[in-house]
């Protein structure tokens, strides 16, 4: 299952990638983050845990992150229900003086191979999670925008 | 204690090593891969555990004898990116605030691999103490030599195994 969402910012690319790949800026630009811990962070490797408030309640995920050229790719070792690997890339493409953020998952589901051989139920539960999931990629991207062309911070 | 370089990306060296194995490229890269863990190439390594695999990511630990034969536990996370595996240390050893490797795995012929690992490193307050510098060499070069010999040990460990398995 491969979920993809994009936004165009006005801002030049080494601040939308500065924004994104810095795990603290997460708390002050996406608003249902509620905690940030960095386990290690060299500028290129990352480990942190990043605690989000959901309406059941704060869930806390610990991510490994590579922030390469352009792009960051995001691991996570504990996956949602029925899902058995998640992977996510950040890619940033240049746009004259703006940036296109580019915010793409790739999921495996658990036990199925062949996404047509559902049965129902597991049709119902991905298509909640594949609509809950574009919700959250479009409010991220949208939460980076606002903060990166409105918000004063960084000069 | 978490660890985040202040000024990141600014490792304060590295160095280059490479081995030639008499083996296929693909071979090689197999080889290396299915070690799982990657330790296990190392000599030193006791035992190892691996906590996730994601066929890319792979998380594990690993003890490792340290010279006055004490074992060290590392947790060592590694990613396999086709001609690449790479892995860094979420809490490196004491003496550095940071450690990151890279084989780069090269074709020279259809039977022949060579392997190029990158190292790089940042330094601490206590890489002085761990490394402390004489008439003969400084800190920097005391340390650079100990990151040779570990990263030639491996690499060497590795051409061993490929051979064993031809």
């Amino acid at each position: 299952m491969i979920l993809e969402e994009r936004i165009r910012i006005d801002c030049e690319m080494n601040k939308v990638y500065e924004a994104v790949a810095d795990p603290y800026r997460w708390k002050e630009i996406i608003p249902n983050v509620s905690e940030v811990c960095v386990i290690y962070d060299d500028g290129r490797n990352q480990e942190f845990t990043i605690t989000v408030e959901k309406p059941t309640g704060p869930e806390t995920a610990r991510t490994i992150r590579y922030c390469l050229e352009n792009k960051i790719l995001v691991f996570q070792p504990k996956c949602p229900h029925k899902v058995r690997k998640v992977q996510a890339e950040w890619i940033f493409l240049k746009d004259n003086s703006k940036t296109v953020v580019v915010a793409r998952r790739e999921l495996e589901l658990e036990e199925i191979n062949d996404e047509n051989q559902m049965t129902k139920e597991e049709n119902l539960y991905f298509e909640k999670f594949k609509t809950n999931l574009t919700k959250l990629l479009k409010l991220n991207l949208i939460a980076f925008k606002n903060h990166l062309e409105h918000n004063t911070y960084p000069k | 204690m978490a660890i985040r370089f202040e000024n990141q990306s600014q490792w304060d060296n590295s160095v280059i090593t490479s081995i030639e194995i008499k083996a296929p490229k693909e071979k090689v890269y197999k080889v290396v891969y299915q070690e799982n863990p990657r330790p296990k190439l190392c000599p030193k390594i006791k035992n190892s555990t691996v906590v996730f695999d994601d066929g890319i990511v792979q998380e594990f630990y690993f003890d490792i004898a340290k010279d006055d034969g004490s074992m060290r536990r590392i947790r060592t996370i590694s990613r396999c990116d086709g001609d690449i595996i790479e892995f860094f240390q979420p809490a490196p050893p004491q003496y550095l605030q940071g450690y990151f490797v890279k084989w780069i795995f090269e074709e020279v012929s259809m039977n022949c691999c060579k392997i190029i690992a990158e190292n790089l490193w940042k330094m601490n307050e206590y890489t002085h103490k761990k490394f402390p510098a004489d008439d003969k060499m400084s800190t920097e070069e005391k340390l650079r030599q100990h990151i040779i010999l570990y990263s030639n040990s491996a690499l060497e460990a590795i051409r061993e195994k490929v051979v064993a398995s031809i």
